[in-house]
Parts: C-alpha cells; sequence; structure tokens
C-alpha cells in the first residue's frame, strides 16, 4: 500500500474489545512487542477484526512521542 | 444572519506614543448582535483598540461613530461610555460585597433600589454566584471574581460588551467553565461582544467574526472559517494556526459518533451532537494521511476523500500540502513521503483521518 505513513508496521491481532464507541484493538508485532489502536467500534466491524487476524499498524512519523529514561 | 447596520464605526484611527504608532486602523465595524473576537500575539494593539472605542485612551486621531453617530464633546462621551460595559484580564472589583459590586453601575445610572436589586439577583443566577452574594470581593478565588467583574458588566444590559483577555489569568477548568458561561450568556441576551484573547479556540468557540491584529493593524477580519482557511498572509497562517477548519450541519448520529454534512460531503466524528446542530470541526495536518488512490478502502480511518494538491509548502523538516477535496484540507508529511509518493502540485491523491481525530466545536442550533 502506497501511503505516507512513515511507520507502517505489520502484526496479528491478539485480542478487541469493544467498547460502545470505540474498540481497543491490540497488535502483536514481531519480536514480541505490542501495540494498542483505539479505533471506532464501526471500522472494527466493517475491516472484520478479530484474534489472529494479519493486519498492519500505522503510525504517523509526526505522531510518534519519544521518551528517555 | 442578516446584515444588520453597525452599531460602532471607526474611521482612521490612529494612536501615537512618542513618535511610535500604536494603532493605525483605517476603518473597522461591528454590527448589533455580532461577536467578534481580536486575536494577536502581545502588544499587536488588541488592548489599545479596545481602549480606544472606549475613550478610556485619549488623545487619538479618526472618528467614531455609535449608531451612525459621531461621538464628540464630553456630553456624548460620557453618554456613550454608560452604554457599553468593559471587562479587562483582572477583575477590579470594589472592596465590598459582590452583590455592592454587581450592583455599582446600576446606582451609578441612578436606578431605584428594589430594581436594582432585581438586577443584581438575576446577573449573580446567570453567573451561579448566587451564594456568594454577601461575601467580601477580597475573599473571591480568581475564577469567582471575574465572575463577579461579568455580572457587573451584563447588569447594565449594555448595548456593546467590550472584554480585554477575560479568562486569560485563569486555570484550564476555571477558564473552560466560564467560557461555556459567557457563551451562553451572550447568546441568551444577543449582546453585541468584542473581545480580545489569543487563544484561537476560545476566538473560535465564541465569535461570528475573527480580526487578527499585529503592529497596531488589523491585518485580516472575516468569518472564522475564511480567516483560518484563507489567512491572507505568512503571519496570519502562523498565528491563526495551520489546522483545516470547517463548518457544518449535524445529519446523522450513531451512538457515539455523528456525521455532519460539509459542502455535500460527509465527515465523521466522534462525540455528542444534535441533529440539525451546527458544528466546526478542526483537524490537524499531522493526523491527516495521504495515500495513492484509490488504495485506501482498507483502513480504520472513517474519513477517505479523493483530492488534488493544490499547493506544497516545505516547513523544513516537513511538508504542508494543501488539498482541495472539494473543502480545503491540510496534511503535513515528511519530506521522505513526499519523494516516495511522488506527491507533487496537481496530482491526485486520497486524504484520511480518523473519526478520534476531529476536534469537535459546537456551535447550537442556528
Amino acid at each position: 500500500m502506497k501511503i505516507s505513513a512513515r511507520n507502517v508496521l505489520k502484526g496479528k491481532i491478539k485480542n478487541v474489545k469493544h467498547g460502545s464507541v470505540n474498540s481497543e484493538v491490540m497488535i502483536g508485532l514481531a519480536g514480541g512487542a505490542q501495540i494498542v489502536s483505539i479505533i471506532t467500534k464501526k471500522s472494527a466491524q466493517s475491516l472484520r477484526l478479530s484474534k489472529g487476524k494479519g493486519v498492519y499498524a500505522v503510525i504517523k512519523a509526526s505522531n510518534v512521542m519519544i521518551a528517555t529514561d | 444572519m442578516i446584515e444588520s447596520s453597525p452599531i460602532l464605526e471607526a474611521r482612521g484611527i490612529q494612536v501615537i506614543r512618542g513618535g511610535t504608532i500604536l494603532l493605525d486602523i483605517s476603518s473597522f465595524l461591528i454590527h448589533e448582535g455580532e461577536i467578534l473576537s481580536l486575536i494577536g500575539p502581545n502588544g499587536a494593539g488588541k488592548t489599545t483598540l479596545l481602549q480606544t472605542l472606549s475613550y478610556l485612551l485619549k488623545p487619538f486621531q479618526g472618528e467614531i461613530l455609535f449608531r451612525g453617530r459621531k461621538i464628540e464633546a464630553n456630553h456624548s462621551v460620557l453618554e456613550y461610555r454608560r452604554r457599553l460595559a468593559m471587562v479587562f484580564q483582572e477583575p477590579l472589583l470594589f472592596d465590598t460585597t459582590v452583590f455592592n459590586n454587581v450592583a455599582s453601575g446600576l446606582k451609578i445610572r441612578g436606578m431605584k433600589k428594589s430594581e436594582i436589586h432585581d438586577r443584581v439577583i438575576e446577573q449573580l443566577d446567570r453567573f451561579g454566584i448566587s451564594h456568594l452574594k454577601d461575601r467580601s470581593a477580597k475573599t473571591l478565588s480568581g475564577g469567582e471574581a471575574q465572575r463577579t467583574s461579568l455580572a457587573r458588566a451584563f447588569s447594565i444590559q449594555p448595548e456593546i460588551l467590550l472584554l480585554d483577555e477575560p479568562f486569560a489569568s485563569l486555570d484550564p477548568p476555571t477558564r473552560d467553565a466560564l467560557v461555556e458561561d459567557l457563551e451562553r450568556v451572550l447568546r441568551g441576551t444577543r449582546t453585541t461582544a468584542m473581545f480580545a484573547t489569543h487563544d484561537r479556540l476560545e476566538a473560535l468557540r465564541l465569535s461570528s467574526r475573527i480580526a487578527v491584529m499585529d503592529g497596531g493593524r488589523i491585518l485580516q477580519a472575516g468569518s472564522p472559517e475564511e480567516v483560518m482557511n484563507h489567512p491572507v498572509d505568512e503571519f496570519v497562517a502562523s498565528f491563526v494556526g495551520v489546522e483545516t477548519i470547517l463548518s457544518g450541519k449535524v445529519i446523522r448520529q450513531n451512538g457515539g459518533t455523528f456525521i455532519a454534512s460539509i459542502e455535500g460531503h460527509e465527515i465523521e466524528a466522534v462525540g455528542e451532537a444534535h441533529l440539525g446542530e451546527t458544528v466546526v470541526l478542526c483537524i490537524r495536518p499531522e493526523n491527516v494521511t495521504l495515500s495513492i488512490r484509490p488504495s485506501q478502502e482498507g483502513t480504520s480511518a472513517r474519513n477517505v476523500f479523493p483530492g488534488r494538491i493544490m499547493k506544497i509548502t516545505s516547513l523544513g523538516l516537513y511538508q504542508r500540502v494543501h488539498l482541495d477535496c472539494a473543502f480545503p484540507l491540510v496534511a503535513y508529511v515528511t519530506n521522505h513521503s513526499l519523494k516516495e509518493l511522488s506527491l507533487t502540485e496537481g496530482k491526485e491523491v486520497s486524504a484520511s483521518f480518523k473519526a478520534t481525530a476531529v476536534n469537535v466545536i459546537r456551535k447550537g442550533e442556528s
């Protein structure tokens, strides 16, 4: 997919929790790191997201914060 | 809105102190019922303009017309001053009770005691400070003091209310509550108001027109959407911020999200809003992603629009991309993405942003 977002991370859905409006999707990345995404419930349904499905986490470079110890 | 005759008009106003021009306004109008915000950095001339319009700052060149009549000589100045009220950043309360503070403007006007009582009670109630009626003004918190100051201003039922950064020294929660109450009272009473602020969101929320000032001049005046989306120069653009600001009406609700119609296009946002309500949607360029069409059906972004790149401006580390999606939209992309997607002016792309990335300002039924 040609997209301007610089970070496109491939992973597998570990868990989907639906709230009343939003859904929380936990994505497991290669190497064991996890990334969480909050999307609308409608999007979760229309993309048929469920445990085990292969997906991409897409994050714009301008939205990544950096912290140090 | 019907264009009514101006309640206040200023022509050729110049304030010069020690050879420096503090204010230079060739023409300026405010219409009945309008809420105008003056925004600009410190030293832009906002306070000077408010003080000149209220005849607190003299001398100045030029003329001011109130309801079409020129204000001149001492008599008409006093007459004019009595029809307007001012609220400052510092509440400037008298050392007496809250009740007496709110009553002070009415006493000066020689109103009857029983009438004063009723008016004051009404204003205290309106600003949620009835319980503080007998408290000494000295013991009030910042928020309570500013509420008292607003109640005092509204008690005289001013024909024009001038506010000079009334919330600038309050903490955010106090400020939000007060902005909300002021908005309700201004709309309820249809008071003509003009206020100086350096908070863009406050200006967006309260005003029907925005004037951007710098160096004693008004650089641009217009509706919030006009000023935010079509700034006349780089200074205005950098000051008003770079978000896309769109105004539309809510056409569908969907349990926690709603769809607003913007020039016939549907934008989905998370939040509560009534059907038919006017909303202003703010979309930050950091939150807009571009892709080459057609390829974005497979993402979770609720808002995907085809658009054409109108202009690309370099901001150093990243690029500002102006799109025409039938409505204007601005996106930031990195230099790397610009090259990789070969983004150029005139190219057709697909822009997307999440429903949760839309900041909603409710403007109520109209």
